[in-house]
C-alpha cells in the first residue's frame, strides 16, 4: 500500500511539535522552580499510532505529547500533613512559654522572689528596730511593691491571655479564608478536568492551601470519583466536613456566656460552625495551631471543678459534694452528663463540703423579651412571663419548633432549659422548664474542661493560691496583735473591711486573687497598724509577732510544695520543664518535617540541571526534527523537478 | 534518592542556621555572664539560682542582725563596765568609812562623793544605742532613770514575802530600837492605794492601820515613835518609804503579800517605775500600764535560731541597791553636828550602815560581772555565729556563681570553635549552591 506522499514532512512536523512542546514543559518547570509547593511535570511522549505498510511490517508515523503528569507522591503529603500540624501546636506553645517566662522574669534580680525577698528584708529591719516608724513605713511600702508586682503579672497574665484568644480567632479566619479557597479550587479543578486531563498547576495550589491549613489543624482531605468519572474533594478538620468540592461550612467564634476557669478573662472565644454546632475540638486528635492556642488559653493541669451531684435533679437547686475546688464564678455552666446548664448563684456549706447550685433565674421578674437561639442557632426574641423561677411560659410562641434543650436571656441573665412542654390548641403555650436533667443524681459534673496542659489558667491559678495563703498567713499574725484586733494586712482591692474576711475560712480568702490582691489601705495610711507584738501594755521594742511572721519564711507546712521559697521555685521549674520539653519536642518535629519536605522535593522539585539536559535534549530533538523537513523537502525537489524531465 | 535545588538550599538554610543557633547561645552566655538566659534553658540551674539568691540574701540578713546585735551588746557591756567601776569605786568609800576611825565630816565627804558617783552612774544606766535605751525591755523609749524631775502619776504594786521584812536599828528618842521594817522602792511616797491586802494579813485583821504625816510624827500612843509601832498596827511612813511592823506581829507576815501606793514626785536620778514594778502611769494618755517581765528583745541569726541581744535593767541595777546608797546619803547627811545624844547615836549607827552597804555593794558587783559575763557570751556567740555566716556566705555565692556564671575561657574557645564551624558551612554552602550545568554548557 502507498503512502502518502508527504507522509516523511508529516512525521517530521510531529518531532517539530513534539520537541516544542517538551521544551514549553521544560521551559514551565524552570519557571517554576522557585515557585512554593509547584510540582515538576513531564510531558508524556509516545509513538503516534503505526501505519501498516503491507509486507514491510509497521511504519512508525511519528511521536505526540499525550499527557502532561506531575509527580507527586499523595502518602508524601499525607505524611508531611500529619507534621506540619504537630510543628504548628508546639511553635505555639513554644511561644506561649516564652512570653510566659519573660512575665515570670526569672531567674533575675527584679522578679517576683526579689520582691518577696525585699519584704522580708524589711521584716527583720523591723525586728530590730521595731519602734521606728519609719522602718515601719518601709515595711508597708515592700509589702505594696510586692502586691503591685504581683498584679502586673496579673494583668499581663491577663493579656497573653487575650493575645492567645485573639490568635485562635484569626486562625478560624484563616480557616474560613482557606476553605473559601478550596471551594473556588474544586471548582475550577473540577471544570477543567472534565476533559479527562489532569490540572496540574491548580491542584498544585490545592495541596498549597491544604498545606497551609495544615498548620492550624489536623487535616482529612478525600478526592472520590463518581460513575461519571466526575472527581469531587473533601475535606475535614477533625473529623468533620469543612469543604465539599464546591461547598464549605464556615466557622465562627462565639465569646463564651459563662468562665470555663474562674480565672478566665471574660469573653473567651468557643468556636462554631456557621450552622450552629459547636466544633468538636475536646478530643485527643485534634493538633495544630488551634490546639495550641486552645492548650495555652484553656490549661488548667485537669484542675478544673469537679464534683459528685448528690441531688437535685429536676429541680432548680443541685446540691454538689466533694466540690474539687470552690473557687468557682459566680456565674456559671455545669456540665452534667453532657449537658450544660447554667448556674446564677451558688451556696457554700463548709461543714459538708457541699456547693447547692441555683439554676433559676437570679431575681424574680415576671417576664420580658428574652432572647433565645432556634434549632439552627440563629437567635431570636420572645415574649416570656413566668411565675416560678422554674418554668417560662411563652404566651405567643412565634416559633414552635425550639430545640429540645437551649438557653434563654433576659436582660442578660441566662439560665437553661431541658425541655419543654406545649398546651393545647388554639394557644399552644409553650412551657419550657428550667430543672436539672433527670438522671443528674450521683453523677460527676464539671465545669469547663479538664485540660492536661499548662496553661494560663492553671499559672494564675497556682499564683492566686499563693497570694491568697500569703494574705491568710500574715493576716491571722497579724490579728493577735493589738489585744486581738489587729487588722488585716493583705486583702483585695475594694475591701471594706465588711465582711471581714475570715482567717478561719479558706472560703473566705477566695475573693483575693492576683488582679486584686493589695495590702489592706487602713495599713498603708497607717503603717502602726503593723502589730509588733500580741503582748498587751509592751514597750514598743517588743517584735514577738515580726519574728512570726519571719519564721512563716521557713514554715515547710505552707503548702504542699513547701516554704513560699520552695513553691515559687517549683513554679519557675515548672514553667522551664514545660518550656523546655515544647522546644526539644518543636526542634525534633522540625527536621521530621524537613526529612519529609526533603522527600517531597526529591519526588516533586525541580531539578535545575535535570531541566537543563532536557532543554538541550529537546533542543535538539527539535533541530534534528527541522533538519529531518529540510531533508524531505530536498527529496520532493529531487522527485519533482529533477525527475522524468 | 533525586535530589533537587530546592532540597540543597533547605538543608543548608537548616543547617546553616542550626550554627547560626549554636553561636548565638554562646554570644549571649558572654555577653551576659550567664548560662541561663530563662529558666527553660536549664530549669534545674534556674531552679538552683532561685534558691542561692534567696539563701544569700539571707545570709546577709542574718549577719547583718548579728551585726546589729553586736553593736547593741557592745554598748551594753560598756555601760555594765563603768557601772561595776563605779560600784568598786563606792565600795572602797565604803571599806574606808565603815572603819570607825573616820568622823562624821570624813564621812559626810565620802558620801558626798557617793552622791558624784551617782550622778555618773545614772548616765551611765541609760546608756543608748541608737535612741533607744539599751536597758529598757521593750521600753526603749523610755530611760531608765529619770533624766529630770517627773510629776507623773504612778501607781505602784509592790510584791514582798515575809523574807523582806528586815531588822534595822534606829535611834528613837535618845534609844536605840530595833526596827522591823519593809522597805518600799522609792521614799517620799503619796497615799497608799490598796489597803486591802494588809487588812487582809492574819496577824492584823481587825487592826488599826496606821500611817504617819509626812513629817513621819508618831500616829498612836504618843510614847512610842515611828518605828517602834504598836503590837497590830503597821506604820506607813512616807517620807522614808517604809511599812514598819511590831515586833510581835513579825512572824504572822504571810509568806506573801501586795502593797499597792502612788507615788506622783520624782525628783531627777530616781529609777523609772516601769522598769521595776508592776503599775500605771495615770499621767499619760492613755494611760501607761506596766508589769516587769524579762523582755527579751530577740534578733534573729540565723535559721530558726533567735537571740536576745538586751539586758533588763534590773540585771544591772537593783531598786534596792539604788535605795540602799539613797538611805545612807539622806542618814549622813541629816546628822546634825550639834553633838546631841541622838546625833552621837546615829553616828554610832552610821559604821553599821556603811558595813551594811558594803555587803549589799560587794554582792552587786557579782552580780554586775554575772551580767557581763553573759553580755560577753552573747558577744561571743554572735562573733562566732558573723564568721559561720560569712563562711555561708561565701559557700553561696561560689554556688551560685558555679551554677549560673559561665567559665569564659571555655565559653570563649567553644565559641571560636563553633565560630569556625559556622564559617565552613558557610564556605561550603557557597561552593555546593553556585555551580549548574549551565556553568559547563559553552
Amino acid at each position: 500500500m502507498a503512502r502518502s506522499a508527504f507522509f516523511g514532512i508529516g512525521v517530521g512536523t510531529q518531532g517539530l511539535y513534539t520537541a516544542r512542546t517538551a521544551l514549553e514543559i521544560t521551559n514551565h518547570n524552570i519557571a517554576n522552580a522557585e515557585t512554593q509547593g509547584y510540582s515538576r511535570q513531564e510531558g508524556i511522549q509516545k509513538a503516534t499510532r503505526p501505519m501498516a505498510n503491507g509486507p514491510t511490517g509497521m511504519i512508525g508515523t511519528g511521536s505526540e505529547i499525550t499527557n502532561v503528569i506531575q509527580h507527586r507522591d499523595a502518602y508524601l503529603d499525607f505524611k508531611f500533613w500529619n507534621m506540619t500540624n504537630t510543628m504548628g501546636e508546639y511553635d505555639i506553645k513554644d511561644e506561649l512559654l516564652s512570653q510566659m517566662e519573660l512575665i515570670f522574669n526569672e531567674p533575675t534580680e527584679t522578679g517576683m522572689t526579689t520582691f518577696f525577698d525585699n519584704m522580708y528584708k524589711a521584716l527583720h529591719e523591723m525586728a530590730t528596730n521595731a519602734g521606728d516608724t519609719t522602718v515601719r513605713s518601709n515595711l508597708v511600702a515592700s509589702m505594696d511593691a510586692f502586691t503591685d508586682y504581683i498584679q502586673d503579672m496579673g494583668s499581663q497574665l491577663s493579656e497573653l491571655q487575650q493575645e492567645v484568644n485573639f490568635g485562635l480567632k484569626t486562625n478560624v479566619d484563616q480557616i474560613n479564608f482557606y476553605a473559601q479557597q478550596l471551594t473556588t479550587l474544586n471548582q475550577q479543578i473540577g471544570n477543567l478536568e472534565l476533559t479527562g486531563k489532569s490540572a496540574n498547576d491548580l491542584r498544585d495550589e490545592r495541596n498549597r492551601v491544604i498545606d497551609e491549613l495544615s498548620r492550624i489543624i489536623n487535616v482529612d482531605t478525600r478526592e472520590l470519583t463518581d460513575s461519571n468519572g466526575k472527581k469531587t474533594f473533601r475535606v475535614s478538620i477533625n473529623g468533620q466536613l469543612l469543604v465539599h468540592d464546591s461547598i464549605a461550612n464556615y466557622l465562627e467564634v462565639r465569646p463564651r456566656v459563662t468562665q470555663n476557669n474562674p480565672e478566665d478573662y471574660v469573653d473567651m472565644y468557643d468556636i462554631y460552625w456557621k450552622s450552629g454546632k459547636e466544633l468538636y475540638l475536646d478530643n485527643n486528635n485534634i493538633t495544630g495551631e488551634l490546639k495550641g492556642y486552645i492548650d495555652a488559653r484553656d490549661g488548667n493541669n485537669g484542675e478544673n471543678f469537679q464534683g459528685t451531684v448528690l441531688s437535685g435533679e429536676g429541680t432548680t437547686s443541685i446540691t454538689v459534694g466533694s466540690p474539687s475546688r470552690t473557687d468557682i464564678p459566680q456565674v456559671g455552666e455545669l456540665n452534667i452528663n453532657g449537658i450544660l446548664i447554667i448556674y446564677n448563684s451558688y451556696t457554700y456549706d463548709e461543714v459538708n463540703d457541699e456547693i447547692t447550685f441555683n439554676l433559676g433565674f437570679p431575681a424574680s421578674v415576671d417576664g420580658g423579651t428574652a432572647s433565645m437561639t432556634d434549632r439552627n442557632g440563629d437567635p431570636y426574641n420572645e415574649t416570656v412571663t413566668w411565675d416560678s423561677d422554674s418554668q417560662v411560659r411563652l404566651t405567643n410562641a412565634s416559633n414552635q419548633d425550639l430545640p429540645s434543650g437551649g438557653k434563654i436571656s433576659l436582660n442578660g441573665d441566662w439560665v437553661t432549659y431541658t425541655s419543654y412542654s406545649k398546651g393545647p390548641a388554639p394557644d399552644y403555650e409553650i412551657t419550657l422548664n428550667i430543672a436539672a436533667p433527670a438522671g443528674s443524681d450521683t453523677t460527676t459534673t464539671f465545669i469547663g474542661d479538664d485540660m492536661s496542659f499548662k496553661g494560663v489558667p492553671y499559672y494564675v491559678s497556682q499564683l492566686n493560691e499563693f497570694v491568697r495563703t500569703i494574705a491568710k498567713e500574715f493576716n491571722t499574725i497579724n490579728e493577735m496583735g493589738n489585744g486581738g484586733t489587729g487588722t488585716q494586712l493583705f486583702a483585695f482591692e475594694g475591701y471594706t473591711g465588711v465582711p471581714p474576711l475570715d482567717i478561719n475560712s479558706d472560703f473566705s480568702y477566695e475573693q483575693i486573687n492576683i488582679h486584686n490582691f493589695v495590702v489592706n489601705s487602713a495599713v498603708i495610711d497607717d503603717p502602726d497598724l503593723v502589730e509588733a507584738t500580741a503582748l498587751t501594755d509592751a514597750g514598743e521594742a517588743a517584735n514577738d509577732l515580726i519574728l512570726d511572721l519571719i519564721e512563716l519564711k521557713h514554715d515547710t507546712t505552707m503548702f504542699k510544695q513547701g516554704e513560699p521559697g520552695n513553691f515559687m521555685q517549683s513554679l519557675i521549674g515548672e514553667i522551664g520543664i514545660d518550656s523546655q520539653q515544647v522546644i526539644s519536642f518543636r526542634d525534633g518535629q522540625e527536621s521530621l518535617l524537613l526529612l519529609v519536605e526533603n522527600q517531597r522535593l526529591s519526588v516533586s522539585g525541580v531539578d535545575l540541571n535535570e531541566e537543563t539536559t532536557n532543554m538541550l535534549k529537546y533542543q535538539q530533538a527539535y533541530n534534528v526534527a527541522a533538519k529531518i523537513i529540510s531533508v524531505m523537502d530536498e527529496i520532493y525537489d529531487t522527485t519533482i523537478n529533477r525527475m522524468g524531465l | 534518592m533525586r535530589i533537587t535545588n530546592t532540597m540543597m538550599t533547605n538543608n543548608i538554610l537548616h543547617n546553616i542556621n542550626r550554627n547560626k543557633q549554636t553561636l548565638s547561645i554562646y554570644e549571649e552566655q558572654l555577653a551576659t555572664g550567664k548560662k541561663i538566659q530563662k529558666p527553660s534553658d536549664d530549669p534545674i540551674v534556674a531552679v538552683r539560682a532561685l534558691k542561692f539568691r534567696t539563701n544569700i540574701k539571707e545570709v546577709d540578713q542574718y549577719k547583718s542582725n548579728s551585726e546589729d546585735g553586736i553593736s547593741w551588746c557592745e554598748v551594753s557591756e560598756q555601760a555594765v563596765a563603768n557601772i561595776t567601776d563605779i560600784m568598786k569605786r563606792i565600795r572602797d568609800l565604803c571599806v574606808q568609812a565603815a572603819s570607825d576611825t573616820m568622823n562624821i565630816q570624813n564621812r559626810k565627804n565620802t558620801v558626798t562623793e557617793v552622791e558624784q558617783l551617782m550622778n555618773q552612774f545614772m548616765m551611765e544606766i541609760n546608756a543608748s544605742y541608737a535612741g533607744r535605751h539599751v536597758f529598757g525591755g521593750y521600753k526603749t523609749n523610755v530611760p531608765v532613770i529619770f533624766k529630770e524631775v517627773s510629776t507623773d502619776n504612778y501607781e505602784l504594786t509592790e510584791h514582798f514575802s515575809s523574807d523582806d521584812v528586815e531588822t534595822v536599828q534606829r535611834v528613837v528618842n535618845d534609844v536605840i530600837v530595833d526596827a522591823h521594817r519593809i522597805r518600799l522602792g522609792y521614799d517620799e511616797v503619796d497615799a497608799p492605794i490598796d489597803l486591802t491586802d494588809l487588812t487582809s494579813l492574819p496577824a492584823f485583821a481587825g487592826g488599826v492601820v496606821t500611817m504617819n504625816s509626812t513629817d513621819a510624827t508618831v500616829v498612836g500612843p504618843p510614847d512610842v515613835g515611828p518605828y517602834a509601832p504598836v503590837a497590830g498596827t503597821i506604820n506607813f511612813l512616807q517620807d522614808t518609804g517604809e511599812l514598819v511592823f511590831n515586833e510581835a506581829d513579825v512572824a504572822n507576815i504571810p509568806a506573801t503579800f501586795d502593797f499597792e501606793y502612788s507615788k506622783n514626785l520624782f525628783k531627777k536620778g530616781d529609777m523609772v517605775p516601769d522598769h521595776y514594778f508592776d503599775g500605771r502611769n495615770t499621767s499619760t494618755v492613755p494611760v501607761t500600764t506596766f508589769t516587769v517581765d524579762p523582755e527579751e528583745i530577740l534578733y534573729q541569726i540565723s535559721y530558726s535560731q533567735e537571740l536576745a541581744v538586751n539586758t533588763m535593767a534590773y540585771d544591772v541595777v537593783t531598786i534596792d541597791m539604788a535605795r540602799d546608797i539613797q538611805e545612807l546619803v539622806k542618814t549622813t547627811t541629816a546628822i546634825a553636828a550639834d553633838s546631841s545624844l541622838t546625833s552621837e547615836l546615829e553616828e554610832d549607827l552610821l559604821g553599821d550602815m556603811f558595813g551594811h552597804l558594803l555587803t549589799g555593794v560587794n554582792s552587786h558587783i557579782d552580780n554586775l560581772l554575772d551580767t557581763r559575763a553573759d553580755i560577753g557570751v552573747k558577744i561571743n556567740r554572735l562573733e562566732l555565729t558573723i564568721n559561720r555566716l560569712s563562711e555561708d556566705n561565701l559557700n553561696f555565692t561560689e554556688l551560685m556563681s558555679k551554677n549560673e556564671d559561665i567559665d569564659f575561657a571555655e565559653v570563649m574557645v567553644k565559641m571560636s570553635s563553633q565560630d569556625a564551624v559556622y564559617n565552613a558551612s558557610l564556605q561550603a554552602s557557597s561552593q555546593i549552591i553556585q555551580p549548574s550545568l549551565l556553568d559547563f554548557i559553552r
